[in-house]
């Protein structure tokens, strides 16, 4: 999957602008921001769930399979969700319907997207409950959502997703909800079916430590733009933005001791506040003057793109 | 289900213990002596002294009211002063009609209602869901005697296509065709309460719509009539099903006037007669079973909400 200079905006305020990125089968990309950069919406916009809001898609392609599919038409889109690609969200105690059994829940993707039978179903579901590791399948068929704990449901989540066997999956920050042990395991679980099924991974995070332990390459959002992105391996030996130099050294009891509430001063900006030259400038350390007249270009070195003026001196 | 059924039937005990004694209670309240009240300012001391100890009224309030609540037990609501006849063949002389015109204004009530406001909420903001929202804010405001008059005017004598007062019992001539007479007043009873109920389809179906599931229904792919449906509807209902409750009681109080507007011979009218004739043991009676079915409509309402609604724990 390819995205190309995504931008969204709720009414005339602009939130997410020229987001560009792409995913390989087999491979997993992480977005990583603070919270309200964006994220969601930009993966919200990728499966084209954004109607019903007054949220708009600007401007942007995103090419699928080779098509252009913010270009398809409303049916085939739908076909492609649940099938091709699949998502799993950020609220796993409020993202099942509370009415309906977990079974009937999981069988409603396979009768959708398969010819297949009501029985043949029930037993595909009761596997992917195994697959996702839930103890005695059978019978969890049968809960309400709220008979399972978060991370359960989170799995429940993860087992409809699965159902079609999406080549692409985009986990919006499946694992904030959940307490630490869980989130462990639920990352753990997500790397394993990827690596069993093939399918390419888009994990969002406010977490650059979750990133780093499972993601292939990333890409640094703030306020709606990416401003870094390369392979993992490249953006901790050599961050170039002044931004992700903050995330990394925040990591905790990670590379070094700064306290961490001093790693990047000041709060993100609110979606309303206008912020003239680089977004990022009132609360960059190496800012100069030009940083707050001049919004930077993004740059290519190597494989490696940032939007800064002043990036960090490579270290190695 | 079984055991929150018998929970719940074993809950209103109590409550209708405490409603028995309002109601016993009531005749009471009248000030003064309600034997003298009752037979009015001609009757000589003779009579009020023998209709006094008729009724029992010179008991201790609390052997007249076990004695009271035995004869209940035993299906005796007493004699009706006016016909001397007994208080629950009154209400049954009224019954045929009260019924039938309570559940033909339920279905006016289901079909109109549900089915318009899920509409408008899917036609969230088009043309549709205005002029429906409109038709219901009009429908919910105006008064059921005026409305009744309306139709009076415009479908019977207007048009003359329906009969604009009175019913005939089905099992006289005519039989189940004789619910044509109903057909009016049903309507005038319905019109407000279902608009109610368009407007909280509606606005319900809207609130679920911004819910975490609907958004993981249409991440599934499915059809959008498939999501509203299945998932907005079914949801929606959960709200709709506790506001019968309320419709229920509305609908008493407006059977009154509507029943007067087409001179029905329901229960409606019986209370308003026996309020002028001033026939205590008839209004006790009536107000009695209004709360006994005032209770069972809750408690019908609880199981469709434990239904509907699986986190309704059947503790
Ligand atoms: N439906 C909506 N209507 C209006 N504004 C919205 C809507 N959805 C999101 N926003 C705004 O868009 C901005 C980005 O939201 P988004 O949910 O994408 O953030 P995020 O990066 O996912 O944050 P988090 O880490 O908290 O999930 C936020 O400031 C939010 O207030
Ligand atoms: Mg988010």
């Amino acid at each position: 999957m390819d995205v190309q200079n995504l931008s969204i905006s709720v009414g005339n305020n602009p939130i997410v602008r020229n987001v560009s990125f792409s995913i390989e089968a087999g491979k997993t990309l992480g977005i990583v921001g603070e919270s309200g950069c964006g994220k969601s919406l930009t993966s919200l916009a990728i499966m084209g769930l954004l109607e019903g809001t007054q949220v708009r898609l600007t401007s942007g392609r995103v090419i699928f399979e080779g098509t252009d599919i913010l270009k398809v038409s409303v049916s085939e889109r739908r076909a492609l969700l649940g099938s091709r690609m699949a998502m799993i969200f950020q609220e796993p105690m409020t993202s099942l319907n509370p009415v309906y059994r977990i079974g009937d829940q999981i069988v409603e993707m396979i009768l959708q997207h398969e010819p297949v039978g009501r029985t043949a179903a029930m037993q595909r579901a009761a596997d992917l409950l195994r697959r996702v590791r839930i103890p005695d399948p059978e019978s969890r068929l049968k809960s309400f959502p709220h008979q399972l704990s978060g991370g359960m449901r989170q799995r429940v989540m993860i087992a409809i997703a699965l159902a079609s066997n999406p080549v692409l999956l985009i986990a919006d920050e499946p694992t904030t909800a959940l307490d630490v042990t869980v989130q462990a395991q639920i990352l753990d679980l997500l790397e394993e079916l990827k690596t069993e099924s093939g399918m390419g991974v888009i994990l969002i995070s406010h977490d650059l430590g979750v990133i780093a332990q499972t993601c292939h390459s990333v890409a640094v959002m703030y306020r709606g733009q990416i401003v870094e992105a390369c392979s993992t391996v490249e953006l901790f030996a050599n961050p170039l933005h002044p931004y992700t130099g903050g995330l990394i050294v925040s990591i905790p009891d990670a590379y070094s001791n700064v306290d961490e509430l001093n790693a990047i001063p000041g709060r993100v900006p609110t979606i309303d506040e206008r912020i003239s030259g680089c977004a990022f400038h009132p609360r960059c350390h190496c800012a100069k003057d030009n940083c707050s007249t001049q919004a930077p270009q993004t740059i290519q070195r190597a494989d490696h793109l940032y939007q800064c003026h002043y990036p960090l001196e490579a270290s190695s | 289900m079984l055991a929150f059924t018998i929970k719940r039937i074993l809950a209103t005990v109590p409550t209708l213990i405490a409603a028995s004694m309002l109601i016993f209670l009531f005749i009471h309240l009248i000030p003064g002596d309600p034997a003298a009240i009752l037979l009015g300012d001609t009757a000589t001391p003779e009579e009020i002294a023998v209709l006094t100890k008729q009724m029992g009224l010179d008991q201790p309030v609390y052997v007249q009211y076990l004695k009271w609540l035995t004869n209940l037990l035993q299906g005796d609501l007493g004699t009706s002063i006016f016909f001397q006849v007994p208080v629950l063949s009154v209400i049954a002389d009224g019954a045929e009609t009260s019924g039938f015109l309570a559940l033909m204004t339920m279905i006016w009530i289901i079909v109109l209602g549900i089915p318009i406001g899920a509409i408008a909420a899917t036609k969230h903001g088009t043309w549709i869901d205005q002029i429906t929202s409109g038709a219901a804010m009009f429908a919910a405001s105006v008064p059921t005697f005026w409305l009744g008059l309306y139709l009076i005017l415009i479908f019977a004598v207007g048009l003359g296509w329906l009969p604009s007062s009175g019913y005939p019992s089905i099992f006289e001539e005519g039989g189940l065709a004789n619910l044509r007479y109903l057909l009016l007043p049903s309507l005038t009873l319905a019109a407000p309460n279902a608009a109610l109920i368009i407007r909280l389809v509606r606005a319900s179906m809207l609130d679920v719509q911004r819910e975490d599931y609907v958004r993981t229904a249409r991440s599934k792919g499915l059809h959008p009539v498939r999501v509203a449906y299945k998932h907005v509807f079914r949801n929606a209902l959960i709200a709709v099903a506790a506001a019968f409750g309320f419709t229920f009681a509305a609908l008493v109080s407006e059977a009154v006037v509507t029943e007067t507007v087409f001179s029905l011979p329901g229960i409606g009218r019986t209370v308003v007669q026996s309020i002028l004739r001033r026939d205590y043991p008839v209004i006790q009676g009536v107000i009695l079973v209004i709360v006994v079915l005032y209770m069972v409509v809750n408690l019908l309402v609880d199981l469709a909400y434990s239904w509907l609604d699986p986190r309704v724990s059947l503790k």
